[in-house]
């Protein structure tokens, strides 16, 4: 039964974001998180914040889908805030219960710690969510190329990774089936400690494994039937073309970077 | 009435973009110790009405009982049930996960919490049942095991739960001929020696034709057509329009047909269908009487 | 004219617990091209082996194999071999590669190290071909079985072979899938002159072939038409082979007195002779 699962949450759209070349994409993104992490206060935050906001809004990504993608980094973000409101001290009291106490350092550390991780994650998500997982991995590959002259696979590290992606919706499939088909053999993968936890999934884990083998095998096969070799330069059926545009967009980003850090 | 299905619907993530309705309301029943066949091409829901025989999906609408009881009324213990209705699935030597082959077998009776001595009994008779030596195979590797021997384990690993019905998904696929009939030879043997309730879906009209009581026909989420194989095969337009396949004696007496020759329908068999053409059809020396 | 595909006294083994196992011994066969092969023979008999020492992702432990005048032996040539004789595999899943199948029809060619641009012309026209254009953004897990077989082939057409070897590449196909790659493959042959090997063990399929080899043990022990060899029950059986189902018919048929010749294979057949009597 196919879905129609979305590997690495990737919304097709046609906005500026979406047309970028992802390599450009990606620099901006390192440029921004530099930025986030050097930004000594609340004002140069808030400018990044806004800005990717505003450029969330003007992907048209669904906001669903973001409030999702922030779940996950919920609790870290919760985390932080709570061990800095009760455990960094220093400036005015707000609170006091006997030895106990609650700083204005604390607030304010907890809430800029917090809002930098959820900016970092909007920026991560603008990126992944307007970029197909196969332009990230070219655009990865093209910019870690300099790895080659140190003996790196890289080109045969993104054809991995591109393997990867194609076959998650596939072996996602595979161990459901698994999972019915033991569960029809009166298989427990619900309940217990998890120990027993752990033992009921060996039926599970041990087919998915000999299955990958087995698929690793044969597509290793196909692969070399249509002359793939490591090692040999690959061409590409796409082309990420940089236009103005792309090399406009790194440079006011890396201004706008330096302007937030330092004058701020 | 051992299994009854009450207008079933299942549809695959409701309520998004991506839903399918895979189920569109399907009834039928089935008598303890039948022989059923369905038929049914790619997106017909075949597959899933299976999984919901046995309690792995819920039902979307709609309901499914077991000597009277529905499955998701509180009353029946779901892994229980499943013991009584054993269920194989398409390739299932892909579920294999044991070192050896008595591991394999006694999976299923072990998860049903039988003392040692009970569960080797079991192992001994589920693999004497598919033909497969005890003593020779117990403690090989099923991933050593030639294609049909692995199918007629995964067969074995099922029957050893001693279930009173057996749900096949296609359960020739990938075999060669030879291994076909092997194991389809041990299925019908299990309906006649053990009485065993039998659903089984198949694209190849052979396996069912000799054997079946009846043959459901699945097509785009509903059961469209159902009766004894004469009934069902005679329809054979509407067969082709939906993709299944036609035995081989019928689509030569339907290909007659279309072109002009008046033979009666409903003949399956080869010896049938063949009497049948030499008496209707004039050959020229006939004419030349 | 010169065979396309040629093994002269191939011998195959591979080491085995006790001593080698012989996979394949004194095979002898040519292939012209244009031609339509089936493969046939029981399990074990060898047919995936010979086609695997046909594109040289084997390579023979006796005798040679040649392709297109080319030996596999030499390693500098594998690559011309196996861009001229493509294969398709078995499993639909486990031959595609890329997240889309644009990206998969365009991987042979992208390890051909093409232009950029023939790539993405050669791409466009073979899915045009081969009816798949509308799928070209679609992940794998969307299409059916058929549709990937298909995807396969056009990833492996894509590379302009003169032949293709198909390794029991229905068998995991369901009616409608396997209708439509045996169709796109007999337009292949028949309009463009692929020249077609296909290991089958499905009778009906092989009958749709010119000309049938039938594998035992390792060797060939029938080559001749297609009509010939799968009309022949009693030696089909003694190879633990069937015969199309078309053969039981023809027999029944003529035991009831109606003048058939013997070697119609196909329902077809059979039905166009029965009608050259009205």
């Amino acid at each position: 039964m196919s879905q129609g699962i979305t590997i690495g949450q990737y919304m097709p759209g046609n906005t500026i974001v979406h047309r970028m070349d992802p390599r450009s994409k990606l620099i901006s993104l390192l440029v921004f998180i530099g930025g986030i992490f050097t930004v000594p206060g609340f004002p140069g935050l808030m400018v990044f914040l806004v800005l990717v906001l505003l450029l969330l809004f003007f992907s048209r990504v669904s906001y669903r889908q973001v409030l999702r993608g922030l779940r996950p980094i919920m609790v870290i973000v919760f985390l932080t805030l709570v061990l800095h409101v009760f455990f960094t001290k220093g400036g005015v009291v707000l609170w006091r219960m006997g030895q106990f106490t609650i700083e204005y350092d604390g607030v304010h550390l907890g809430v800029f710690t917090a809002l930098r991780l959820i900016t970092l994650v909007f920026y991560t998500m603008l990126v992944t969510l307007t970029t197909t997982p196969l332009d990230l991995t070219g655009a990865l590959e093209y910019l870690l190329k300099p790895l080659k002259y140190l003996r790196i696979p890289v080109s045969e590290m993104a054809v991995i990774v591109m393997i990867a992606l194609r076959f998650i919706p596939t072996l996602m499939e595979e161990s459901s089936r698994i999972v019915k088909a033991q569960m029809a053999r009166g298989a427990d993968l619900g309940g217990g400690n998890l120990f027993r936890k752990a033992r009921a999934l060996v039926p599970v884990m041990v087919p998915l494994f000999v299955s990958a083998f087995r698929r690793a095998e044969e597509l290793a096969t196909a692969m070399e039937a249509r002359c793939y070799r490591p090692g040999i330069r690959r061409t590409s059926l796409r082309q990420s073309r940089a236009t103005l545009t792309d090399y406009l967009i790194v440079a006011a980003s890396c201004l706008l970077v330096v302007g937030a850090v330092f004058i701020t | 009435m051992f299994l009854e299905v009450n207008n079933l619907q299942h549809t695959y993530m409701p309520g998004t973009p991506f839903e399918v309705h895979s189920l569109k309301g399907v009834s039928f029943s089935v008598k303890r110790g039948e022989f059923i066949g369905i038929m049914g091409s790619t997106g017909s829901g075949k597959s899933t009405l299976l999984q919901h025989l046995n309690g792995l999906l819920k039902p979307s609408g709609g309901e499914v009982r077991v000597d009277g009881k529905p499955l998701f009324g509180g009353s029946i213990s779901l892994k229980k049930l499943r013991t009584r209705v054993g269920m194989v699935f398409q390739y299932p030597e892909h579920q294999f996960f044991a070192e050896t082959v008595y591991q394999e077998t006694a999976f299923g009776p072990s998860n049903q919490g039988l003392p040692h001595a009970q569960v080797v009994g079991r192992v001994k008779e589920a693999l004497h049942q598919v033909s497969l030596d005890y003593e020779q195979i117990k403690d090989r590797s099923p991933f050593q095991l030639s294609g049909g021997q692995m199918r007629r384990l995964a067969l074995a690993a099922v029957l050893s739960m001693e279930p009173e019905a057996l749900i096949l998904d296609e359960p020739t696929s990938g075999l060669d001929p030879r291994g076909r009939e092997e194991l389809l030879g041990h299925i019908e043997k299990l309906h006649r020696e053990q009485g065993l309730t039998i659903i089984m879906v198949t694209h190849r009209p052979s396996e069912l034709v000799p054997h079946v009581n009846r043959i459901y026909i699945m097509h785009r989420g509903k059961m469209t057509l159902c009766g004894i194989p004469a009934e069902v095969f005679s329809r054979s337009r509407e067969l082709k329009e939906m993709g299944i396949e036609l035995p081989a004696p019928v689509h030569l007496v339907e290909e007659l047909r279309r072109r002009g020759y008046n033979l009666s329908p409903g003949k399956l068999t080869t010896e049938e269908v063949c009497k049948e053409i030499a008496t209707k059809v004039t050959t020229p020396e006939e004419e030349c009487e | 004219m010169e065979p396309l595909i040629k093994a002269e006294e191939v011998e195959y083994h591979y080491p085995g617990p006790s001593g080698p196992i012989e996979a394949l011994e004194g095979v002898n066969l040519s292939i012209a091209p244009g031609e339509h092969v089936a493969l046939i023979g029981p399990n074990g008999s060898g047919k995936s082996t010979l086609l695997k020492l046909f594109n040289a992702l084997l390579l023979p432990t006796g005798g040679k194999i040649m392709v297109g005048g080319r030996t596999t032996s030499d390693s500098s040539l594998v690559w011309e071999i196996r861009q001229d004789c493509g294969m398709v595999f078995q499993n639909p899943d486990n031959q595609m590669v890329a997240t889309t199948v644009e990206e998969d029809v365009a991987f042979g060619l992208e390890n051909l190290q093409l232009s950029h641009e023939k790539i993405r012309a050669r791409v466009w026209e073979v899915l045009q071909n081969m009816n798949l254009s509308r799928w070209s953004q679609h992940a794998p897990h969307l299409l059916s079985g058929g549709q990937k077989q298909r995807v396969a082939l056009a990833g492996v057409m894509a590379m302009c072979p003169r032949c293709l070897l198909l390794d029991e590449a229905t068998s995991q196909l369901d009616l409608q899938g396997k209708t439509e790659v045996i169709s796109s493959l007999h337009n292949l042959n028949q309009q463009e002159g692929i020249t077609l090997v296909n290991v089958t063990h499905f009778p009906e399929e092989a009958a749709l072939a010119d000309r049938v080899i039938v594998l035992y043990r390792g060797r060939v022990v029938k080559d001749g038409k297609a009509p010939e060899v799968l009309s022949n029950e009693q030696e089909l059986e003694s190879w633990g082979l069937e015969p199309p189902p078309a053969v039981f018919l023809n027999r029944e048929l003529k035991k009831r007195g109606m003048p058939l010749p013997e070697n119609l294979i196909t329902i077809e057949q059979l039905v166009n002779q029965i009608c050259s009597w009205k």
